[in-house]
């Protein structure tokens, strides 16, 4: 047989030998994600999730980055084992994988997988678990913010403009904003449904859990958004790229803020405009106020909604009171007590500057409060508020001369019980003294603050005939 | 909140291409697809090429992809690993005149063409290739010629 050495070639072409091996390296990875990612997914959903069909096959970079990390060696331990003990304990894997250490392109995947997590949740209305699932979204992306993975992917992506970056977070907030507007889209909230009539008598429909969840979510989110603002980057210095980003993020969320608010209240003025006070109810009448106070019981209330819905309340208040409609004082009531936490908010922003031009609304609501109040030191207290917030008012300054004179009656009733002769007593003496004080005083202040007061004069002339008959002196 | 799938995430694209790298890609697979994925191909490609804003953000909200993680299919990994032609075929066998020499010490194996005397090789050099058959671990059953 004839030995023949093979001619020395040179080896296989180098580029052929390595994209071999790469190839075989993809496969690999292709079969060990076809086993782990469905592992991975329902650990990292805490048994609430399975993976979806195109989740091995996505989820590979994944599984490669994954095993890579530090981590790997606590996740991979634990990856087979589906006993419930194993399960209980996820919790407190999880923390020491963090523990460990994460890349930053692992975390990449984890922000967007308990993204998803959160908004299956929120789909199955499931809202505990979804804000579980989002708060650790949201860690998962402070942690990729925070690393030096997003400068390098804004540079390997191309993506040099600043508005691209300033509107890259979009995806994290819009959907809430989403969220909270098909909440209140039941009660026809809809840009093309804010001028339908509504039914009069009816509650108008609102999702308050979806409502919250997604206002809570967003609520987080600024936190954290200015958590990351303040939080300078360990050069001291918070990188330009990442400064654009969570300021365009804010800025996004305060425009779309301020745009619910005000669709919100157009919406509150139309159902207000609804209402017809030719043949008034009392349910028309408060379905505004409460489909509002629900509104506002979860989110905060602006000075602008303060404001809004006061003068509202006031308006009506003078008309029904016009109408000396018989129930007027139970309607006022029911009226001024679903409303009464706008204007609370109402006066506390025009003490601290928050709010102007809108004293005069305040202090009538005020004065409406009082007027329906039982005892008089409730009715003087509510006043004497509304003189506070807009000093001067006549109203408020009326009703207050009017509850002082009410006073200095009561106490020229006890004055004409007292016989003259008992004054000769010292110590009666004072005492009739201190209390004719008192009276004069409560004259005074009822003059100087409603001189118009027509009961001055008659008042006056009693506690003069008082004291004179008890032969005090002034 | 409904959810739209994510471009990306659906072509199995690597979010940090460019918008010229995408276009290329896109075009390459679309040149596969039949005409009615084209359209959609199409309508993917105007997204995620003529929206700088709107690329970043799909971009940002898609699973990373490296280079060895693409989202192929088996088969399509499979073939890739499979030897193209030619590329590895062993190198053609070309008898050298160390193979001829080395050959001749096995007389049995070249009846056909019986060397002269005159031409064989010393016995010097028969012992030597010898040597080096038995180093190479041939299983070399011919002793050498005694010296």
């Amino acid at each position: 047989m004839t030995n023949i050495s093979p001619k020395n070639e040179a080896d296989p072409p180098s580029s052929t030998h390595t994209a071999l091996k790469r190839g075989h390296r993809a496969l690999l990875l292709a079969l060990r994600a076809d086993e782990l990612v469905p592992k991975l997914i329902n650990w990292l959903s805490r048994g609430h999730f399975a993976a979806r069909e195109e989740d091995p096959r996505q989820l590979r970079g994944w599984l490669k980055s994954l095993r890579e990390d530090p981590s790997w060696a606590i996740l991979g331990e634990h990856i087979d084992d589906s006993t419930l003990a194993a399960r209980q304990k996820w919790p407190e894997i999880w923390r020491r994988a963090l523990d460990a250490g994460f890349s930053a392109q692992s975390d990449h995947h984890h922000a967007l997988l308990f993204g998803r997590f959160a908004a299956e949740s929120a789909r199955a209305r499931d809202f505990e678990l979804a804000r579980f699932f989002y708060n650790e979204a949201l860690s998962a992306w402070g942690r990729v913010l925070q690393s030096d993975y997003i400068p390098a992917w804004l540079h390997k992506a191309q993506i040099t403009d600043e508005s691209s970056r300033r509107q890259l977070l979009k995806p994290l907030i819009e959907p809430y904003f989403q969220q909270i507007r098909a909440a209140l889209d039941a009660s026809g909230f809809s840009p093309h449904k804010i001028d339908t009539p509504q039914a009069p008598h009816a509650d108008l429909p609102l999702d308050e859990h979806s409502l919250s969840y997604a206002w809570g979510a967003l609520k987080g989110l600024t936190n954290w958004l200015d958590a990351l603002i303040d939080k300078p980057l360990k050069d001291g210095d918070l990188d330009e790229n990442l400064a654009d980003i969570l300021r365009g993020a804010k800025t996004f969320y305060q425009q779309e803020y301020e745009r619910l608010v005000h669709d919100i209240l157009s919406r509150f003025g139309s159902l207000v405009d609804q209402i017809d006070l030719s043949e008034p109810s009392l349910r028309a009448i408060l379905q505004p106020y409460n489909w509002a106070d629900k509104i506002f019981c979860i989110l905060p209330i602006e000075p602008n909604c303060a404001a809004q819905i006061c003068d509202s309340v006031v308006d009506i208040g003078w008309k029904l009171r016009k109408l000396q409609l018989e129930e007027i004082e139970s309607w006022m009531s029911r009226l001024l007590g679903i409303s009464a936490r706008f204007n609370d908010a109402l006066e506390a922003f025009l003490a601290e500057g928050l709010a102007f031009g809108h004293n005069s609304t305040c202090a009538d609501f005020l004065v409406f409060q009082g007027e329906y109040q039982k005892s008089k030191d409730s009715r003087a207290s509510y006043f004497e508020r509304a003189i506070a917030v807009c000093p001067g008012h006549r109203n408020a300054s009326m009703m207050l001369s009017y509850e002082k004179l009410r006073e200095l009656s009561d106490l020229l009733l006890r004055l004409k019980m007292i016989p003259a002769a008992i004054t000769r007593l010292p110590a009666t003496s004072t005492r009739v003294h201190t209390i004719l004080e008192g009276a004069r005083a409560l004259l005074e202040e009822a003059r100087a603050l409603y001189p118009e007061n027509d009961a001055l004069e008659k008042y006056s002339a009693e506690l003069e005939q008082e004291s004179a008959r008890l032969d005090a002196t002034r | 909140m409904s959810e739209e799938k994510n471009p990306f995430d659906a072509l199995g694209l690597d979010p940090t291409l460019s918008a010229a790298e995408l276009t290329q890609k896109l075009q390459r697979e679309a040149q596969r697809m039949p005409q009615e994925e084209r359209e959609k191909t199409r309508e993917i490609w105007r997204r995620l090429t003529l929206n700088d804003v709107e690329r970043a953000q799909l971009a940002l909200f898609a699973h990373p992809r490296g280079p060895e993680a693409s989202a192929d299919s088996f088969e399509v990994l499979r073939a890739q690993i499979k030897a193209p032609s030619g590329s590895l075929e062993p190198p053609p066998l070309r008898a050298q005149l160390f193979d001829a020499l080395l050959d001749l010490q096995h007389e049995e194996n070249t009846p056909a063409s019986p060397i002269p005397d005159a031409l064989r090789p010393d016995p010097g050099f028969s012992r030597v290739s010898a040597e080096a058959l038995s180093c190479a671990g041939h299983d070399d059953n011919s002793t050498p010629p005694s010296e």
